[in-house]
């Protein structure tokens, strides 16, 4: 049975390339242009194995949304990586405090990207 | 105005990303097909491959050619045979030319003896009675050798036309197989070839559908500039807009120093960045800022798992 990813980006071209790079991993997609539909995304999702998640982004940004995300059933247990650009440590810490699983710099490496996920979702 | 010109460029660099994102997306695709059809023909998945297919079809033509051979010897062996069977028939003609001889010498005795018979008159009258019986059991010796002959002549040439058709068919079998030998073998060395040269092709399209599945995931993460620049865009929009109600403060506010008005948008714009590149940045001279760090940051691609 594949696994399902989430991927919540407010830019499209990331989410293509994300889910370019997923999909060729056997994985399915879903997407969100920000925090808010992520989480619909997560509340009407069955099962979910992996989400990814921008920082910066309108609507709701990514800490919120994974502060929110770990409260929903769908989503308590799922590795959460946080994508960004931001590098600082304290917005790291944040992240980490939300319930994030890991921290990305942009841009990412398709490749490197999967092993990471190969370790989050065996 | 300016504002609206950087979002419409934004808007104009997000679609030429998103256009240039879909293609490799469809080129990756072909590549990758491309790899796992070659792989499949190099038998990456276990399946007999061309090169299993050719060895086995030479030892089943080899099988085949072997058994051709083997027919052939044993033609020659029926040839030996049935030559043999033809000199021991000759031997029994000669035996019958002694035994029709033999009779002939008979039938001379008993002429001699009915002869003298004869000169005995009355006394010879029994050896008459005698030669007349080994008379007739020469002739009759005398006929069943000649019976026997035809059947022999018969049974012979029989014989010699089977074995003459026999061992042409040994000779012709003989030569298609030399020839059916050296046709498949030379087939299979074409084929063996052709099959080598083919797989060359094979893996050198497998190496470049994979360099180019490679070529496309760096291009990727180089496509990913698009969210960068729109970011720091974003942040110079916001500088913007931060300056225009500035500006519009001094209009109608005396309360603040410029001094200070200018440390609270640089203290906002400041909170606002996402990038270390952006913050470095800040408060320099820009035209001092390498391009160059911002299209290759130090730290892209970083993961840190908590």
């Amino acid at each position: 049975m594949p696994k399902t990813a989430l991927l919540v980006d407010d830019s499209f071209s990331i989410r293509q390339m994300l889910s370019f790079t997923l999909k060729d991993a056997g994985f399915d997609v879903i997407e969100g242009a920000n925090g808010q539909e992520g989480l619909t995304a997560v509340q009407q999702a069955a099962k979910l194995d992996l989400i990814i998640t921008d920082l910066n982004m309108p609507v709701m940004d990514g800490i919120t949304f994974i502060r929110e995300a770990r409260k929903l059933p769908a989503s308590k247990y799922t590795p959460i990586l946080m994508l960004t650009t931001e590098t600082q440590a304290e917005k790291k810490q944040e992240g980490k405090a939300a319930g994030a699983t890991g921290w990305i710099v942009k841009p990412f490496h398709p490749a490197k990207l999967l092993d990471v996920i190969a370790k989050l979702v065996p | 105005m300016v504002s609206r010109q950087l979002k419409d460029t934004v808007g104009a660099i997000e679609s030429g990303t998103q256009a240039v994102c879909l293609n490799f997306r469809e080129m990756a695709s072909l590549a990758q097909s491309s790899a796992t059809m070659g792989a499949r023909l190099m038998d990456a998945d276990g399946s007999h491959n061309v090169n299993e297919v050719i060895q086995e079809c030479r030892i089943t033509m080899t099988q085949l050619l072997d058994r051709l051979e083997q027919s052939g010897q044993l033609y020659a062996k029926a040839i030996a045979q049935m030559e043999l069977v033809d000199t021991r028939v000759q031997r029994v003609f000669e035996t019958l030319k002694q035994l029709d001889q033999s009779s002939f010498a008979s039938r001379i005795v008993a002429l001699n003896a009915k002869i003298e018979a004869v000169h005995l008159g009355n006394l010879g009258s029994g050896f008459e009675v005698v030669a007349d019986q080994i008379s007739n059991q020469a002739h009759r010796s005398a006929e069943l050798t000649a019976s026997v002959a035809v059947i022999l002549t018969d049974l012979t040439k029989t014989m010699q036309t089977a074995t003459s058709e026999l061992r042409q068919l040994a000779d012709t079998d003989r030569e298609a197989a030399a020839h059916s030998r050296a046709g498949a073998e030379a087939a299979l060395e074409n084929l063996q070839f052709a099959s080598s040269q083919m797989q060359e092709a094979v893996a050198e399209t497998r190496r470049v559908s994979e360099t180019l599945y490679t070529e496309i995931s760096n291009a990727v993460v180089a496509m990913q500039f698009q969210d960068r620049v729109s970011q720091r865009i974003g942040h110079v929009i916001d500088s913007l807009e931060a300056m225009n109600q500035a500006l519009t403060s001094f209009e109608s506010a005396e309360d603040i120093s410029p001094g200070d008005r200018k440390q609270q948008i640089a203290q906002s714009l400041a909170s606002s960045y996402t990038m270390d590149s952006e913050r470095r940045a800040h408060g320099s001279d820009m035209a001092a800022v390498a391009v160059a760090e911002e299209l290759a940051p130090e730290d892209t691609g970083d993961v840190e798992l908590f």
